[in-house]
């Protein structure tokens, strides 16, 4: 699919410095041929038709995992904050990922299995709801019940809840759900407003800097 | 009759082409990990000495979910830039399909059941792993090659399903080749104990930097090496999930699997040409040769 996106340097350049502040290693891209990812493709043409909004790419880290995320999330939020930008936050992922692995015609296309289909639904509920802090306190379960195991972790949501301030104070409204090739796709909208469902006694940590594996093997504390 | 020449492990860091400086190639280095190039350019040396039709590479970085993949045309000519490592390949590469034998394995294996699909879109980009593999094997590209992609069992089942799907599209390959009238080179596209460092240096090719990422890692890796010298492959297939799983290694594609069965499960010690650290992989050159006459101690 040909492509053409607009990319907004400078806050790439920011968000490069401020991850460092807060302890990752990142880096910035710009060489002709780098290949863009299909998911960045089919989300920018879709969402951003014509270029009007420019844009910022971030990569997914493999052997990120919560508080790299988390902390990766807060340093958007410095950057929009310090160039006192408005921004949408957009996360290119399923729900349950698992897919069909044999030729499927698009009519014959369903959610993997009932299990995926009752998880996707919860999800649904809870976006709709707005509860984004909930579903990130949730991610690892998520990942553990319906994504394949191809990384450690549902990342997405966790960057999506600590840039968007991590809370339950959205409106959300799930505009389309459809099975991909298994896969559960939903396009979902969140929005800010005052007021929320309530937040909960949460058991995940909250991280403001990533000070690195904590090695505990390596101190002799088992 | 076709027939299998040799089969080769030929790990594929990007580093391997970077430290070249090939003109095909944008990032300038000062050189590095010269174990593994060394080691790389007797075996090249070694294959020019063979007389072969085209190179088969089996890819982990052409990852497909929906059955394995063959290239089904004649060339591809584009550039490519690796996602984790831009800074060190950048490579414009212009590349010969032997489409006839890519047809003849993808019809193998589609007959034996297997998911299957030919891969006809001139817009596609061949991945960076094909591509390190055959530069540092044929430097002149002067050999088709055919690529092969790396369906994930491992996500969607486990390292020995892998295995036992390797196995089969091994099979099949196997087959075609041997009722084509080529001959052919396997190439096992990989490193063998996969885990990265997260930070790079500020010079990438800082021989002063490098090592194993840890030490289980290295001792996994020496034992499957001296399984390898030893020949006794079906006790490294054996052993597979076990060591793919606490190495997190790269033979998750299935490619190892694929060759070992492609080439008869072989039952003779294995070439070693060379074994180092990149970025804290370890990476091992090895090749087997069916031929008794011809079989080095090389290392
Ligand atoms: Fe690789």
């Amino acid at each position: 699919m040909p492509y053409k996106f607009k990319m907004d340097t400078e806050f790439a350049q920011s968000y490069h410095e401020n991850c460092g502040k807060r302890g990752l290693h990142s880096r910035t891209i710009a060489y002709d041929g780098f290949p863009i990812d299909t998911g960045s493709v089919v989300a920018l043409s879709l969402l951003n038709p014509g270029n009007r909004i420019p844009a910022c790419i971030v990569s997914s880290n493999v052997y990120a995992n919560r508080a790299e995320s988390i902390v990766f999330g807060k340093a958007a939020r410095d950057t929009l904050e310090a160039q006192g930008k408005k921004a949408v936050i957009v996360v290119v992922a399923s729900l349950s990922n698992r897919m069909f692995t044999k030729h499927l015609e698009p009519g014959e296309d369903r959610i993997h299995s009932a299990k995926d289909e009752e998880w996707n639904q919860k999800i649904m509920q809870f976006f709709s709801e707005g509860r984004l802090e909930d579903l990130s306190q949730l991610s690892r379960e998520i990942h553990g019940q319906i994504r394949v195991q191809k990384v450690v972790a549902y990342k997405p949501v966790w960057w999506m809840a600590a840039t968007m301030g991590q809370s339950n104070n959205y409106s959300g409204e799930v505009l389309a759900y459809a099975a991909l090739h298994g896969a559960g796709g939903a396009v979902i909208q969140l929005t800010p407003r005052i007021g929320s469902v309530g937040d909960k006694e949460f058991d995940e940590d909250d991280v403001d800097i990533f000070t690195g594996d904590r090695n505990v093997l390596d101190k002799g504390m088992i | 009759m076709g027939e299998i020449v040799a089969g080769c492990i030929a790990p594929h860091p990007p580093h391997m082409v970077y430290a070249d400086n090939p003109e095909q190639n944008e990032p300038h280095s000062e050189g590095g990990w010269e174990t593994l190039r060394w080691g790389y350019a007797k075996l090249a040396k070694k294959l020019q000495t063979l007389d072969y039709d085209a190179i088969v590479i089996f890819t982990p970085h052409w990852q497909t979910y929906v059955g394995t993949h063959f290239l089904g045309l004649p060339k591809f000519k584009s550039k490519s830039v690796d996602p984790i490592f831009p800074n060190l390949f950048r490579f414009n590469y212009d590349i010969d399909v032997d489409v006839e034998l890519s047809r003849a394995m993808h019809d193998a294996a589609k007959d034996a059941g297997i998911v299957t699909m030919m891969m006809e879109n001139q817009d596609f980009r061949i991945d960076y792993g094909t591509i390190v593999s055959a530069h540092m094997l044929n430097s002149e590209w002067d050999k088709p090659v055919v690529p092969i992609s790396s369906n994930r069992n491992r996500h969607y089942y486990s390292v020995e399903v892998m295995n036992e799907q390797a196995r089969a599209l091994g099979r099949a390959c196997r087959e075609a080749i041997l009722a084509s009238d080529k001959r052919v080179v396997l190439v096992s596209s990989h490193s063998l104990s996969h885990r990265h460092f997260t930070v790079e240096s500020p010079l990438p090719e800082d021989m002063s930097k490098q090592h194993i990422y840890n030490h289980s890692n290295y001792v996994w890796d020496m034992k499957l090496i001296d399984l390898m010298r030893q020949g006794k492959m079906n006790e490294v297939i054996d052993l597979m999930p076990e060591f793919t799983e606490q190495t997190i290694a790269e033979t998750d594609s299935g490619s190892f699997t694929w060759m070992m069965e492609a080439m008869g499960m072989p039952d003779y010690p294995a070439e070693i040409y060379g074994y180092q650290s990149v970025i804290g992989t370890g990476n091992v050159i090895a090749a087997w040769d069916p031929n008794p006459d011809t079989r080095e101690v090389v290392l």
